[in-house]
């Protein structure tokens, strides 16, 4: 394929949809045409950084080489965030700044598709309609520091007791540990948000359609339709859904008045208290209403908020160990695939799915109850699904990070 | 055996549920056996009245039945008041959407035939009193405008029966829809056997009222006791195929089946088993030996005793339809997220 032929859809779709926006299109075209080829290796990540540093900052206020606002406080405990994967730190910062820009003018879904282009890899990808948005998660460098479970909590303002990210601590029987089941080394780690899966078993029982998939493979729920039967609950083979009896915590309102808790968010909370609607005007992300049943929407409210970076998700945000990554799961440029790609291996077939790892690759990916439904969360790691296993506190608990402990039943 | 499993379905569907599809099954139970009685009247006039009075007392029940359950069903919901959208019920994928409608049509068929076999010409409520005749009137007003010719009504009826079925067996499937996260909730045996209980219910509730109102002599109660006896051995054999499956299940069907042998063996074997099944067994074999010991015509005090009996046995049945829904809501275990 020629170069320009490669670049030929940036053009188009820049032209249609920066034609009306203020800032600068000419630097958001090329940025979008430098992005892919360090995309594609073309282009060291320096050298951009170095090309557009001064030119960002003027323009958007935003420093191209800072990490994002999640990451500002090192938490005791903690490896600082500095090592994160290059490439794909300066991919979401373009793909921030295509947000801005796009959404200006264009309105939010158009921000959210091209931003999704922007992270998830090529821009063609999105536009062929056969976008799943997923997650990689890697339990093996997770260091169930929880700071998932509290960035989703703050980010959400999700009610009372309800963890759309959560990280169970456990011990596996067929593992010998050497150390106390509340560190590190003495634990396991697996972290659950929703698994947004292909056939997803919520939407099959949903009576009313308020549960649905959208163009780019979220699974979400309409609140202002949502009766609160509870059948996602019954239905749904990793118990994401929950019922909201009550509001968001206190803690959550008010950190300032609660002690024991500190926030790792800045100033997003505040931000999404408001009801989040997508283009067709559904209730669709933002604090759920009590009555209704809830779950992660793999932080939809970015795409659909203009100020917003839709291409990443609040969990993987402050992730400081980048364990999670989000992205178009059928881009084989996305971050998720270049995750596995750099830890896993390559496929034998290129072009093969994200799935064909767990075919190719079973001693080091899986995923969670397949006989029961197709997620969209591929898992780094050993496979826990047929043995034992006893949940321990961790290194971290909820409590310590000041986050009420959900009342979780063993048998 | 240790898992991860954050929470338990009864902690998502609870009493109320479990009363839910006791009064749904028995609803449409009710509505067969009246559909069948309604028959019968036809074929054995000797018993014609009873017949009748157990084919009004199916359509009654049916309607009371889901009266009491819809509204149970409703604030169950978080959000009851978004029903009134009823036009987003299209999900015919769900079980819930399909027995929404169900339901909807249950209630208009068995409304219907109500109508017909209590009221305008045929006069079979007879309700009494000056008070209530202006209402009584213009009901039996309707019901004679409304009647179609008795082949209608009795086809009209036979497919009411036919949406009967559909819906007892719908609040299994709702259940076993998930049955892949709850093992007990089996796709194979969950319907059959809310179906057999659900026949059975439905004669003791409405077979159970005609003995109440009008005793055992050529009412037909007598014979079907003994068809709900027929019933309720299958359903014995349908449970037993339940726990076995469990047993040979994964880990969560075993520990599911142990819960239910142990810990839940109050309402299992107490509820279900003991009261629901062989106690009924009991009392109706002692009723017809009874039977065919004594002519009940010739001996009042007998006769008494039998309505009581049978009053009794039906009792029971219900009670074990009862504690079968709650024992399937409350003694499920998920399959853990990861773990076994």
């Amino acid at each position: 394929m020629s170069d320009k032929s490669n670049y030929d859809d940036i053009e188009d779709r820049a032209e249609e949809r920066l034609s009306h926006v203020e800032f600068d299109t000419e630097l958001g075209k090329q940025m979008a045409r430098d992005a892919r080829r360090v995309s594609n290796d073309e282009l060291s990540r320096a050298a951009f950084e170095e090309k557009y540093v001064d030119d960002v900052r003027q323009e958007f206020g935003v420093d191209l080489r800072s990490d994002s606002q999640a990451d500002a406080e090192a938490t005791p405990g903690v490896p600082p965030t500095e090592s994160k994967a290059s490439r794909r730190d300066m991919l979401k910062a373009t793909g921030a700044l295509a947000t801005g820009a796009v959404a200006a003018g264009a309105g939010s879904s158009v921000a959210g598709e091209f931003v999704s282009g922007s992270t998830g890899g090529t821009a063609a990808a999105q536009e062929g309609g056969d976008v799943q948005m997923g997650m990689v998660i890697d339990t093996t460098t997770c260091i169930e520091c929880l700071r998932c479970v509290q960035g989703c909590k703050e980010e959400n303002n999700t009610p009372e007791g309800h963890f759309w990210q959560d990280v169970f601590r456990f011990q596996r029987e067929d593992k010998e540990y050497d150390a106390a089941p509340n560190t590190l080394e003495g634990s396991d780690p697996l972290q659950r948000p929703c698994m947004h899966c292909d056939d997803a078993p919520c939407i099959e029982v949903c009576p009313n359609n308020s549960r649905f998939k959208t163009e780019n493979g979220r699974v979400l729920c309409d609140y202002d339709t949502c009766l609160g039967c509870a059948y996602c609950e019954v239905a749904c083979p990793y118990h994401v859904n929950s019922f909201v009896h009550e509001g968001p915590p206190d803690y959550l309102a008010n950190p300032e008045e609660n002690e024991d808790y500190e926030p790792i968010l800045d100033d997003v909370t505040a931000e999404f208290e408001d009801q989040k609607r997508d283009e067709e005007g559904r209730w669709v992300a933002g604090t759920p209403p009590d009555g209704s049943c809830s779950k992660c929407t793999f932080c939809a409210h970015r795409e659909l908020d203009d100020e917003q970076d839709g291409s990443t998700t609040a969990c993987e945000d402050v992730c400081p160990v980048d364990a999670i990554q989000f992205g178009d799961l059928h881009d084989p440029e996305s971050a998720p695939r270049q995750y596995l790609r750099e830890t896993v291996g390559e496929l034998d077939d290129a072009e093969a799915g994200p799935k064909q790892y767990i075919e190719e690759y079973p001693d080091e990916t899986f995923t969670l109850r397949e006989d029961a439904s197709d997620p969209n969360i591929i898992y780094v790691g050993d496979d826990l699904s047929d043995v034992e296993v006893t949940a321990v506190p961790g290194p971290t608990t909820k409590d310590d990070r000041g986050l009420e402990e959900k009342d979780r039943t063993l048998h | 055996m240790t898992a991860v499993s954050p929470l338990l379905p009864s902690q998502f569907w609870s009493l109320s549920i479990g009363v839910y599809l006791f009064l749904g099954g028995l609803a449409g139970g009710a509505y067969v056996t009246g559909a069948v009685a309604d028959f019968l009247s036809v074929r054995d006039p000797s018993r014609r009245e009873g017949y009748l009075a157990t084919a009004r007392w199916g359509t009654v029940l049916g309607v009371v039945a889901l009266a009491i359950g819809g509204p149970i069903l409703l604030f169950h919901l978080g959000e009851p008041l978004h029903v009134i959208m009823f036009w987003l019920f299209t999900n015919f994928d769900s079980w819930m959407t399909i027995g929404i409608w169900v339901i909807v049509l249950f209630m208009v068929l068995s409304i219907l035939q109500a109508l017909w076999l209590g009221f305008g010409a045929d006069r079979g409520f007879s309700i009494p009193g000056d008070v209530l005749s202006p209402v009584t009137g213009l009901i039996d007003t309707v019901a004679d405008t409304t009647r179609p010719s008795e082949g209608v009504r009795r086809g009209l009826n036979a497919f009411g029966a036919l949406v009967g079925v559909l819906l007892i067996v719908y609040t299994a499937l709702l259940l076993s829809a998930s049955s892949e996260v709850v093992p007990m909730w089996d796709a194979t045996w969950l319907p059959p056997l809310f179906l057999a209980s659900g026949l059975s219910m439905g004669i003791a509730a409405a077979v159970g009222a005609t003995t109440l109102t009008r005793g055992v002599n050529d009412t037909g109660v007598t014979m079907f006791s003994i068809a709900d006896d027929v019933i309720i051995v299958a359903e014995m054999v349908v449970i037993y195929m339940l726990l076995a499956t469990l047993v040979n299940g994964g880990p969560t069907a075993v520990e599911t089946q142990r819960y239910l042998l142990t810990e839940g063996n109050v309402i299992f074997w107490g509820g279900v088993v003991a009261a629901g099944l062989l106690l009924p067994l009991a009392i109706s074999g002692g009723l017809l030996a009874l039977e065919w010991r004594y002519d009940l015509h010739e001996n009042p005090r007998l006769e008494r005793l039998a309505t009581a009996g049978y009053a009794t046995k039906f009792g029971f049945v219900i009670f074990g339809g009862l504690m079968l829904r709650l024992t399937i809501i409350y003694a499920a275990l998920n399959v853990p997220l990861f773990g076994v």
